[in-house]
């Protein structure tokens, strides 16, 4: 009986659309800062996973020695937080942010747990971040198509 | 790990989510999640070969999980785009014709 109502209710929301001539909007827009930031996030973090894979005389790969660079990621992240919650309806932007950030707090954790990073590891880490950021930016490219 | 169930499991979430643009995102979706099942059964591999530790296999294997969720999300919003458009598009037909009707400019 709901589900009537429901469908009764969708002639009188189109109606009143129509009658303001507006366009509905179910997707945020595209935000040319905030992919901006995704990439400039994802340079950051994979400089930082190419030094520990490849890392040049003297470069401390121990997680003591690189605090400095995950307190900086964690910034460049919260920035992308901020600027994805700055949209309306923009919540599967926000969730892939925030997983995003779900898989720098593992590499931290892992990091912090074992003092250094097996290359493996490191190796498989680079190319999970670059697919999540790559869905990221793809996302975002989509929102140009709404009209 | 069953992998091949995981994979039809994330496939059909993804189908759901992304309604009428599924053909125009399923050949990318379906190479990306081919990818995340190969991966998964490489870190197994790896982990039973000493390469990686337990905690490094782990967050590993949650990585994979979670770049499904992400292409789910994405999936999620090429759906949507296209239910924008279509009904964006119904709305300017009829209210040019109301325009018409009503002499508007």
């Amino acid at each position: 009986m709901q589900h009537d109502r429901g469908l009764r209710s969708i002639p009188l929301v189109f109606a009143m659309l129509l009658m303001v001539g507006c366009h509905v909007e179910l997707v945020s827009d595209y935000d040319e800062d905030l992919a901006k930031a995704v990439i400039t996030t994802q340079k950051g973090i994979d400089s930082f996973l190419q030094s520990q894979r490849n890392p040049t005389s003297g470069t401390d790969i121990t997680y003591d020695g690189n605090k400095g660079t995950y307190n900086k990621i964690q910034v460049d992240l919260n920035t992308l937080v901020v600027l994805a919650r700055s949209h309306p309806n923009n919540d599967p932007t926000i969730n892939q942010v925030n997983t995003v950030i779900e898989s720098v707090h593992g590499l931290e954790d892992v990091h912090r747990q074992r003092g250094r990073l097996s290359p493996d590891y490191v190796d498989q880490k680079q190319k999970d971040l670059m697919m999540m950021f790559s869905s990221i930016i793809r996302t975002e490219n989509t929102k140009k198509a709404a009209r | 790990m069953d992998f091949s169930k995981v994979g039809q499991d994330v496939l059909n979430a993804a189908t759901r989510a992304a309604g009428a643009s599924w053909n125009d995102i399923q050949h990318d979706f379906v190479s990306d999640l081919n990818t995340v099942l190969q991966t998964a059964a490489e870190i197994e591999a790896k982990l039973l070969a000493g390469r990686l530790s337990q905690a490094e296999a782990e967050d590993l294997l949650k990585d994979q999980t979670r770049i499904s969720f992400v292409l789910t999300q994405e999936a999620i919003v090429s759906g949507k785009v296209v239910a924008q458009n279509a009904i964006n598009a119904a709305i300017d037909v009829l209210w040019a014709a109301v325009k018409t009707a009503a002499k508007i400019a």
